[in-house]
Formats: C-alpha cells, structure tokens, sequence
C-alpha cells in the first residue's frame, strides 16, 4: 500500500473496523448509518470480537428504563427480604460493546444514559431506594437508519462515537474477514504537536465545533501508528485518521473522498447530490433549496493552511463543501429530540401508587408493595419458602400523571395571492403564538406551502431558537398547492398523534387553491383536493383553527373549515391578539 | 464523586464567565445556583467535576447523613443529638459535590422509607437520598432541561428553603439541605421554562471557543491529561492551589465586606433600567459583587465589582420577548455601559 490515496471505500470500512476493535472504549464506538442489509450485517458481525469473550449487548428500541440502568429485583428481594439490586444492561455491558439498535429514534434517556457512561465510564443510579456504582467501561455501536426526513440520532451521542461506517456507500462485501490486526501499547505512541493543528483546521473546515471528535481522532492516529509498529504517529497517520474520525462523519463523506481520488483534477460537484442516496425524493432536494443561498458558517471562513500531505488526501474544497451539505441537511431536520415514544401512563410525573393487579400497561410499583406488606408480616403466617408474605391485596401498581403536551402545527400560505400581502402579519401572529407556547412549554411545528409544494420548515419543537430561524426564513409568493400544504400538516399532525400528544392545528390561508396534487394549476382540481384532504383531519378529529387570511372573508374559506371541521376566523384586519385568543380557546 | 480523578479547574481554556459564574457560587451560596448554558463540548460539565478539587475542606459531624456543621447545630438527627453529648472531635470531610445521575427517582432525591429495614425489622426509619447527601454543598444535575418538570420544581424549592421536608410514606422528616444548585445543558434540545430560569443566581452562556489557537490548546490540555491524568495535574498543582487560597481567603472576608449605599444605588438603578422583575435580581446582583470582590481581595464592594457581574446576575432575568434578536447578554451590557 503506497499512500493514502490508494484506498477503496471498502479498505477505509476495514481499517475503521480494526481500530474499533482495539479502542473502541477510548473512541467511544461507532455509528452504523444506513438501511438494515446485509453490508450492515456484515460490518457489524466483523466489530464483534472473534472470540466472542466480551460483553455483546443489544438495546432494542422499547427498553425501559429499569432495565437499562437497573432497578429493584423482584424476585432476590422478596427471597433475601432486603433490597437487591438488578443489574442493567449497561452495567452488563462492562468491558463489552452495546449495539443501539433503531438509534435515531431512542427515547432521550437511552441516549442521555448512554453519553453519561461514555463521559464517566461508570454507571450510577439513585433509583427506588437504591444506590450504586457500577464500572461500566464499554464502546457504543449505534445503528442509525435515519432517512434524510427523519429526526437524526442525538447529536450529543453523535459527537462521542468517533467511527462512522455508512452503509449504503460501502459494498456488501467488505473483505472484512481478514486477520485481526493487533496494536500493541498504542496509548504510549507520541502525537506531533502539528498534529494537533492540522486536525483542528479540518475540523473547523468541516464545521465541528466540539473537540470530542478531534481528540477521538488523536487516539486513532495512535493506533494506526501502532498498527505499524510505530512509536510516533506520522502525518499519514494523522490525516488518516482525519478521515476516519472527520471527514467519515460527514453524510457521505466517503464517497466523495473516493470521487475525488479517482478524478484529483476535476472539480467536485456537490458531493451530496451525486452518490445514489436511497431516498431520492424530489420533495426533499426542492425542499432544501430556499436555503441554499444562506451563508454558512464554513464558507465564510477563511481557508486555513493545512500541510500538503493532508491537502492532497483532503482538498479543502472538499471540506466546505461537505460542511455546506451537512448544515443544509441539519436545518431541515428536527434536532436532538428523537422519536420518543410516549406511552400513556408510563411517564410523567409519579402519581402515588394505588392497589391494583399488574396488567398490560400497569406495572408493578414493587416498593410500594413491599411497603404496604411490611407492617403485616409478624402478623401472617410465615410460609416456608418465602420470607415475606405477600399478599393479593399488597400489590400495588404505578400511576403517573401524563403530560397532556400539546403541539401547534401551523400550516401557512406563503403564496402570491392574498395572503403575500399578508404574510408580514401573519408572521407577526405567529411569533406571538410562539411566545405563548413557549411559556407554556408546548411545542410548535411550522408547514409552510407556495409554489407547487409544501415544505415542513420545523419540525415539532420546543426550541425558541429554531422557531425564530425557520420563521424568519419563511419566503414568500407563487402558486397556491392548498393540498400540498394541507397534506404535509396532516402527516405532521400523525406524526405528533402517534407520540401520544395532541395536534392542534392552526391554518393560515385564503383558500384560493390553484395547485392541485398532481401540480397542475387548475383551480377547480386544486379545490376539490384541498377539501378532500381536509375531510381526513375531521375524520382524525384533531382540533383545527382556519383563520381567514383574504382580504374579505369569502365563502371558500368557509366550506374549507366545514371540511375540516374546524373552528372559522376571518381576520380582516391584522390583529394577532384575537389569533393567539382564538388558539388558546381551542387548547382549552 | 471522585475529585482527584477530575480535570484541574485551572487547566480549562477560556470560558472565564463560567468560571467566574463558578467561583461566585463556591465564595457564598447564596448567591443561588448556577445555570451554564451553551454549546457542547465547551468543558461544562467538565467545570463543576473540577470544582470539588478547589473547594477547602469543612468541619462535619462525623457520621451524619447530612453533612451537618458542628457548630450550628441545626440538624437534630439522631447522630448530632448524641455528637452534641459527646466531646467527640469534629471530622474534615470533603465539600460534597453530588452529581446527579440520569433516570433518577423522587425517592432517592428528597430520601425515603427504609425499606431493607421495613422488611426485616418492621421499623419505620428515613434513609436520606442526594439532597442529604448534598447538604452544604453542591448538586450539579447535568441536562437541566431534560430533567422532569416536577423534578426540577423540587429541587428549586428546595435550595430556596434550604430545608428539605419529606412528609410521604407515613414519614415526617425535616432536615437542612443547603446547597448550590449547578445546572446545565444544551439550549437546542429545548429551554427552561421562563419561571424556572430567574430561580437561578447566576447564568453563563458558554460558547465554543472561536479562536483556532484556543481550540488546539484545548485538545493538547485535553489529550495530555489523558495520557497521564496524574502528571498533569501535577504540572497544574500549582495554579490549582493558587485558586484554592484565594477562594479559602475569599470565602473568610466574605462576612466583613463593606457595601457602601453608592453600589446599592447603583445596583437598583440597573435593575430598574433593565426592568428586571422583583428584587431577586438585586439582591444577586448585591451578594455576587461581594463575592466578587472577596475573591479580588478587596475590602469594600466597587462599582466595578458590580459591572464585573452584572451580565452573570442579570442576564437571564430580563422581561423578554423570546423572539427579540437582541441577545441579553448585549441588552445588559448596553445598560451597564450607561447606567455607569
């Protein structure tokens, strides 16, 4: 093997795979990005050691949280009649590896949990009336088959997992079967000081801010140092591993580094566009273009000297323009909060557990059963296989108050008609709204349609900073695609329904639909599908608001509320008082 | 929490605010808690673990639940009544730093019936949770903002009060809880309620260093110290126990300073051209200028002690408008630059 560029996509999975063997504690782990398959299955099975001595954990997606961390043990406390603790899975993990599967879609705790053990290498819990510590020194392997559409895996998880394999660029036969590579005593292999400079400079091209990955890349270049049987690491090694830890991070980074190593002369059109994503979806790409234009942070920094080893494996070029991918795509998706699955009476605040049999969905409060037996003990006869006497009428079932949250989804007409002239006052009724859920601590979510398509411009959120940008961002003029907009709420809308919260729907509009589905622009069309589209929200019976954006209120307007069943305001003059009124009475 | 394992305090590049924020907070607790908000990866959590290495030791009743102080004997558990009978001596104990972990309960938080004893004896006894244990300390909880709500209520309650009453389970248990209340977490994955923020002394919003020199000595701080975590602290032994005397100073002058009217006058003045709701905001503002100026050594409060904290104390206690662009950090400074 001559140089770096040398490579294959395939022999940069292979080495990634070898240094996740041997540090995948140190580096964090790995994030498998990509569709369920058998290049999936098969990098997975080559980061599992051969001999399978280590701790080989799997998290499937509906893990609770007594099982995760550990909790009371229900049967060793009854027999020892004091309390025992029950391992977690991720005190079990110790000195092992944990797999995530569905990662991009974990509840908060799983992916909180998991970030506090990679920080701290230990797991504590104060849970149930317990208290321990347990050493939990593991490396984290998460699957994310997030689609460009879909929430991305938690961006606090996402900075500590130094690998990156992506799949769908990788062929399902990765000769990954060869030798294990061993590296002795890597951590005693000297890192050059420039080392540290050139690595920063990547990273600042690329636009990570945080440091975790830079270090993550330190220790890779450790290893592949020691893979050599090197005592310093070189600057191959160094931009090598650059690559492993940066520029593999980025969505489709590997690709376009191979792109760029088969043509070095020719320049690199936009490295996202090319490679075949798996969701070619006309949508999404017009989806991202009203923010093209937008100056991102990388751009507009100057570029940065990089010694001529990394330049030639890593033209800068290269960087910004993955960097400029990367921040398009994180504005269109909902950060961090990730498909958490609310479960009515699973979570909220504890209510004080009453009696009752555990059944589907009512669990076991075993503290409060314990305790509502105790005082009976001396009393009941003592069985001789049980120390402590339980009875039927002991048992106790947890109850918790859910948060009935509720999610605004406004859907905004953004067109030509009408409605431009008052797409400033609507903007204005909508920050209003903004504030008030945010003291509320509801979330938001914005539609926006014009032209011939909708566009989901945030996602449910409760982050005022979000809101602020999406809005100000809202463009203006066009057609009217009513029933793109419509449609795009109503999916929002399931979406939020399916988390166990309530949509409230507010549309902003004056009906004057010119699109249809099909995007021809017959109006007649465009009315009937709008109104059809409209029927499904009645049918679902989300509450909705149609407020009347028209100059004069028209009858459209009303037939259109009919059909969604929703509450009617016109709004001839702008007054974002009454609009936040009227919302406020829906909610109620 | 293990303090020798920690990162020198010292040894963080830049964030001086938090730092500052951090200090204040370890000079007087009441000042309140600490809010530290910001991108990731800028050493927050990193902060309050090394926090516990600076704080001197205090004296505590040995073998109390709560870290009680021999000399005030507000206590009244069972071990303190007999300690105050006894002539036993007084035990140097470490400032509790207690990080609280993640999925944790309500029980473990304010303490609750003991069951190992319920089951096995059939006495009714209270075992403390963490506000016992971090009594006359520090509580950090990490991801502030994902906590649970009533959680968080709870907590704010608390270190208001000081004390911690549990009146559940057929227990009636009182016993003091003061300590600092360190939150943090990343404003992306949602904001604090407005109510719970002005709870909060002081606030910090941390950013991700922009300067490239800055962001290499951090990840040269970073990767040395996890070479050989204990030959770099040995390089920084010296800066950390240069701190640590300045706080210890710090922390015995804080009763004899001097707050002339001038710096009341002028404090209440900025609050009002701030429009800050209530007087929290002037009493924090009033007690982390004293801290300030005990940690600078001084003997009276300054003005200029007052404009050294003014963006800490203030900043999230304005009225605001959530979308208003202008950031608090500048409206308070824009107010400090007239008001002096």
């Amino acid at each position: 093997m001559d140089g770096p560029q040398g490579r294959t996509a395939s022999e940069w999975a292979l080495l990634a795979v070898n240094v996740f063997k041997v540090c995948g504690a140190a580096i964090g782990g790995m994030v498998i990005r990509g569709a369920p398959g058998p290049a999936r299955d098969a990098a997975l099975a080559a980061c599992r050691d051969s001999a399978g001595a280590t701790p080989w954990t799997r998290i499937p997606i509906n893990v609770d949280q007594d099982r995760l961390l550990g909790g009371l043990d229900l049967a060793a406390t009854l027999a020892a009649s004091k309390p025992v603790v029950s391992q977690g899975l991720l005190a079990l993990a110790d000195q092992g590896t944990v797999v995530l599967a569905m990662a991009e879609r974990q509840a908060e705790f799983v992916t909180a949990s998991l970030c506090d053990v990679l920080d701290t290498h230990e797991l504590r819990i104060e849970r149930e009336g317990l208290a321990a510590t347990a050493r939990a020194e593991l490396a984290v392997i998460a699957l994310d088959e997030g689609r460009d559409d879909d929430a991305p895996l938690a961006i606090g998880l996402r900075e500590r997992l130094a690998l990156t394999l992506e799949t769908d660029y990788l062929p399902a036969d990765v000769p990954y079967a060869c030798a294990d590579a061993t590296a002795p005593d890597w951590q005693r292999v000297t890192v050059p000081v420039e080392a540290y400079t050139t690595l920063v400079n990547i990273a600042d091209q690329l636009g990570i801010d945080s440091p975790r990955p830079v270090l993550a890349a330190i220790n890779i270049a450790r290893v592949l140092a020691a893979f050599e049987h090197a005592r310093e690491a070189s600057d191959r090694h160094v931009t090598e591993a650059a690559v492993l830890a940066l520029l593999m991070r980025m969505p489709g980074g590997l690709a376009a580094l191979e792109q760029t190593a088969e043509q070095p002369d020719a320049a690199v059109d936009d490295p996202h566009e090319e490679p075949p994503t798996p969701t070619a979806d006309p949508e999404q790409d017009a989806a991202r273009d009203p923010t093209d234009d937008e100056p991102t942070a990388s751009d507009a920094a100057a570029p940065e000297k990089l010694d001529e080893a990394t330049e030639a494996l890593l033209p800068l070029q290269l960087l910004t323009q993955l960097a400029a991918a990367a921040a398009r795509q994180q504005r269109t998706r909902n950060a961090g909060n990730s498909g958490a699955q609310a479960k009515a009476n699973a979570r909220g605040r504890p209510l004080a557990s009453r009696p009752g049999i555990p059944a589907a969905g009512a669990r076991l409060d075993l503290l409060a059963t314990l305790k509502s037996a105790a005082p009976w003990q001396k009393l009941r006869p003592a069985r001789s296989n049980a120390r402590i006497a339980v009875q039927k009428d002991d048992l106790r079932v947890r109850r918790f108050k859910a948060q009935t949250r509720s999610t605004t989804v406004f859907i905004v007409d953004a067109s030509g008609s009408a409605a431009i002239q008052r797409l400033a006052e609507t903007k204005g009724a909508i920050e209003l709204l903004l504030a008030e859920c945010y003291v509320r601590r509801d979330q938001v979510a914005l539609v926006a349609f014009r032209n011939d398509s909708a566009e989901v411009l945030l996602p449910a959120t409760r982050s005022l900073v979000r809101a602020k940008r999406a809005l100000a961002a809202l463009p203006g003029g066009g057609g009217t695609p009513l029933a793109h907009g419509l449609r795009a709420g109503l999916e929002l809308a399931d979406a939020i329904a399916k988390r166990g919260e309530t949509p409230l729907v507010v549309l902003l509009t004056d009906a004057r639909a010119n699109i249809a589905l099909d995007g021809s622009a017959n109006p007649a069309l465009a009315d009937e599908h709008a109104l059809a589209v409209g029927k499904e929200f009645a049918q679902r019976g989300y509450q909705s608001l149609l407020i009347d954006a028209g100059r004069r209120p028209g009858r459209r307007c009303q037939q259109l509320a009919d059909a969604l069943d929703a509450r009617y305001l016109p709004l001839p003059f702008a007054d974002a008082g009454s609009v936040s009124q009227a919302v406020q009475g829906m909610a109620a | 929490m293990v303090a020798n394992k920690a990162f020198p305090f010292t040894a963080i590049v830049g964030q001086e605010q938090m730092k500052q924020a951090m200090l204040i907070a370890a000079v007087d607790a009441s000042v309140g808690g600490v809010l530290v908000f910001g991108d990731r990866g800028t050493g927050k959590s990193t902060a309050v673990r090394a926090l516990a290495a600076l704080l001197p030791k205090m004296a505590v009743v040995p073998g109390c639940a709560y870290n009680a102080d021999p000399q005030r004997k507000d206590c009244g558990c069972d071990v303190c009544k007999r300690f105050a009978r006894s002539d036993d001596a007084p035990k140097q104990a470490a400032v509790p730093v207690v990080d609280m972990p993640l999925g944790v309960t309500e029980d473990r938080v304010v303490g609750a019936l003991d069951l190992e004893r319920a089951l096995a004896h059939g006495e009714k006894s209270f075992e403390p949770g963490l506000l016992a244990r971090a009594n006359r300390g520090f509580l950090y909880i990490d991801e502030v903002n994902l906590l649970e709500d009533h959680l968080v209520d709870l907590l704010l309650d608390v270190a208001a009060s000081g004390e911690n009453l549990v009146e559940r389970e057929g227990l009636s248990v009182r016993h003091p809880a003061k300590f600092v209340l360190v939150g943090s977490g990343n404003p992306e994955e949602g904001e604090l309620r407005p109510q719970l923020l002005d709870r909060f002394g002081v606030s910090v919003d941390v950013k991700t260093p922009t300067d490239i020199n800055d962001r290499i000595e951090v990840i040269r701080r970073r990767d040395d110290f996890e070479q050989d975590p204990a030959a770099f602290r040995r390089r920084w032994a010296r800066k950390e126990s240069a701190v640590r005397k300045r706080l210890a100073s710090a922390r015995d002058n804080i009763h004899n300073m001097r707050v002339p009217d001038n710096v009341l006058h002028a404090a209440a003045t900025l609050c009002l051209a701030l429009g800050t709701d209530g007087l929290r905001g002037e009493l924090t503002l009033i007690r982390a200028a004293r801290a300030q100026a005990a940690l600078d050594g001084d003997k009276t409060v300054t003005t200029a002690h007052l404009q050294a904290v003014a963006t800490l104390a203030l900043r999230h206690r304005l009225r605001r408008d959530p979308l208003d662009d202008a950031d608090a950090t500048v409206r308070v400074e824009r107010a400090v630059s007239e008001a002096f």
